[in-house]
């Protein structure tokens, strides 16, 4: 007898209950086996590095001298650093400018593809921004905004509006970074919408529209409501992605002028790159980690973000 | 209550004509059946009378109104959908009174409504649960009472049981019957299911590729169809259509030889004229071919279905035409093979001509 017929006959003889668990089983581990390789990678790149920079964020280490062990020091020094939470601030205030214009215009941009546009180029154009990295997109806008020698000030003298510093000023740094990465994330957010308007079922629409609702009572007795998974998504992801805003900073203001965009990232950097404090900017990260898994239990607690009202 | 008017309706979808100068009227509480095969225009002409879709040429009128360019929710129609088009996020009760929030009815007269709706489909004890937690015959019920407490002139139903097992189907049947005796409604009605055709409707159109093939009462179609997609269509199992040719025609009398080399000619008696030769086509309906009759075919039996109450013999002639015979009783009947003699009455077989128009 074969080994695989011992096994087949084995099998046969076990009670019900049991020949489904060992089947359960063996589904959990061709399951496992799927998913491996992107655990891998997440374990490698980001559970590991994230253990390690909690051992890190213990100890006060300057890359030339071995790391020194110094308990919660760092943390401590850290909660009386009005510099670190002026950078949260900046931060916060970051993606309040960022999350609701770059939410609510991709929404708008999808619902209109969506009911007047499907058009595979109108989509290919607002996702195009996208494809151009963070470093690229900032260097490009660097450009453009220039106060002197930028096309957008030129643009805005043909309409009458005088020049304007943007990133040079400290009043429109901020806003004109959030600026940038609306500009570049904005199509991927719409695309995202109307992948999940497509879920919707068309008849929805049609029953409502016999009973004479307008276009915005769809929009939100019906559109919104049943979107809800997918704007929690979007929340979820485009928050804690603009918590992180680092890239177009760092090509565009590095912080300036007068450390009006020095959100927590750069911060974070200064510390670890330029002033060779590890353990302190390990300390930091550590916090602003714990603060984004907060924020983002707070979303998905708030919209209901795992219960679908679809199928 | 009114009544519908369609004139020379066509609708077209840039280049493909799918629906092709239907006229057709249906009047003040009328319950009127679309039928056809799959693809033929039934749900498109539903949703021009509905306002879903643009009509591209010819008029309706809805209660004596032309409505080409009224907006759907204007017309006093309401329609179920083949889906139900539930609110998946909405209880039942919001569903119910969902399109009573857009013409400003005052709160208690929706909440009036809702109850006399969810008492007269038996919802009542549902009202809070959300479409999902329903089953199908529930949804069913829900989708049809956003319908009813609307009040609308015509109600508009697009194949709303065809979603449901076969047991709910005859109950929803006989509940929308129902409902259109109390009611008093019109209705138009589409389905490709002619059971639910022939019982529902006090008028039947049957539509073949985008045109009416014959408007009538159920029992007038199946007694007397217009052509053979109509004598084909109407009536289950279908009429036996069996090949022939015009071998004698003298006055009112034609004599007709079937290819079947084993059937004798057979003589019918018509006012339209034939000429001999003419090749022809002869219908039978099932419950019409008995075990004697005048006229007989010698048949091969091939398979044989008990209902219990009643059989359906499916056999084949000589020269290969496959027949089905109704027998009260055929539990003497052998399936596979033996040979049967299937006797019909020649008054009562239907002729079509060449090009399937009947001969009467
Ligand atoms: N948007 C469209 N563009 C082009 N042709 C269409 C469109 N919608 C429907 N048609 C065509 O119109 C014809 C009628 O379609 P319709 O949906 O009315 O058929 P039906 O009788 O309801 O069929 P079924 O019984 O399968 O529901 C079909 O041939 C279909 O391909
Ligand atoms: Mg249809």
């Amino acid at each position: 007898m074969t080994a695989r017929a011992d096994l087949v006959s084995h099998r046969e003889s076990m009670p019900e209950s049991r020949r489904r668990s060992a089947l359960r089983r063996k589904e959990a581990i061709v399951g496992y086996l799927f998913i491996l390789p992107a655990l891998i990678g997440l374990i490698l790149f980001y559970v590991l590095p994230t253990l390690r920079a909690a051992q890190i964020s213990m100890t006060s280490w300057n890359l030339m001298r071995p790391a020194k062990w110094v308990g919660f020091e760092n943390y401590t020094k850290l909660w009386a650093d009005g510099q670190f939470w002026d950078s949260m601030w900046i931060t916060l205030l970051y993606v309040m400018y960022n999350i609701p214009v770059q939410t609510a215009l991709g929404l708008l941009i999808a619902v209109l593809a969506d009911r007047l546009a499907k058009s595979v180029t109108f989509r290919a154009v607002i996702i195009a921004p996208y494809l151009i990295s963070n470093v690229v997109a900032g260097l490009v806008w660097l450009l453009m905004l220039d106060p002197l020698i930028g096309v957008t000030n030129s643009f805005l003298g043909l309409i009458g509006i005088g020049p304007q510093a943007f990133l040079s000023s400290p009043d429109q740094s901020l806003v004109s970074v959030a600026a940038i990465s609306i500009w570049r994330h904005v199509g991927f957010t719409a695309l995202l919408f109307y992948a999940g308007l497509q879920s919707i079922p068309r008849d929805l629409y049609e029953a409502a529209r016999l009973d004479g609702a307008s276009e915005f009572a769809m929009f939100r007795l019906i559109t919104l409501p049943l979107l809800r998974p997918v704007l929690v998504f979007v929340l979820v992801t485009s928050v804690v992605g603009s918590f992180q805003i680092f890239d177009v900073i760092a090509v565009t203001t590095q912080g300036g002028p007068a450390d009006s965009t020095r959100a927590v990232l750069w911060y974070i950097y200064e510390n670890a790159f330029k002033f060779s404090r590890m353990g302190y900017a390990s300390a930091m990260s550590m916090v602003l980690f714990v603060i984004l898994i907060l924020v983002t239990l707070l979303q998905m607690r708030l919209l209901r973000g795992d219960q679908s009202d679809l199928g | 209550m009114s009544g519908l008017e369609l004139t020379d309706v066509n609708k077209l979808y840039g280049d493909a004509h799918v629906i092709h100068d239907v006229n057709l009227s249906v009047e003040p509480g009328e319950f009127c059946v679309f039928v056809g095969p799959s693809g033929c225009g039934k749900s498109t002409l539903l949703r021009m009378i509905a306002g879903l879709e643009d009509i591209s040429q010819g008029t309706l009128e809805i209660g004596g109104r032309e409505v080409n360019d009224v907006d759907p929710s204007k017309r006093g129609v309401a329609m179920v959908f083949q889906s139900y088009a539930l609110y998946p996020h909405l209880s039942v009760r919001e569903n119910l009174g969902f399109g009573l929030r857009f013409d400003k009815t005052p709160k208690d007269e929706i909440d009036r409504r809702v109850g006399a709706a969810a008492k007269t489909l038996q919802l009542d004890h549902l009202l809070e649960r959300k479409p999902k937690a329903l089953s199908g015959g529930q949804r069913q019920r829900v989708a049809i009472g956003r319908a009813i407490v609307r009040k609308p002139e015509v109600f508009l139903f697009d194949e709303p049981l065809s979603n449901l097992d076969a047991e709910l189907r005859v109950n929803m049947r006989v509940e929308i019957a129902r409902l259109h005796k109390e009611l008093g409604a019109t209705i138009v009605y589409v389905t490709h299911d002619q059971v639910e055709a022939m019982t529902l409707a006090d008028k039947i159109v049957v539509l073949r590729a985008g045109r009416i093939e014959q408007v009538g009462r159920p029992l007038d179609l199946y007694d007397d169809p217009d052509n053979i997609f109509i004598a084909g269509f109407i009536g289950s199992p279908r009429m036996n259509f069996l090949p022939g040719t015009v071998s004698e025609a003298s006055g009112n009398a034609v004599q007709v030889r079937l290819d079947s080399l084993s059937a004798e000619p057979i003589t019918l008696h018509l006012k339209d004229a034939l000429s001999v030769g003419d090749t022809v086509t002869v219908g039978i309906r099932p419950e019409h071919l008995s075990q004697d009759g005048p006229a007989q075919i010698r048949l091969t039996t091939d398979i044989v279905e008990h209902l219990g109450g009643e059989s359906y013999v499916y056999a084949h002639d000589d020269g290969g035409t496959r027949l089905v015979m109704k027998l009260g009783d055929a539990r003497e009947v052998r399936p596979g093979g033996q040979q049967i003699t299937a006797g019909f009455d020649p008054a009562r077989a239907y002729l079509f001509d060449a090009d399937g128009n009947r001969c009467r």
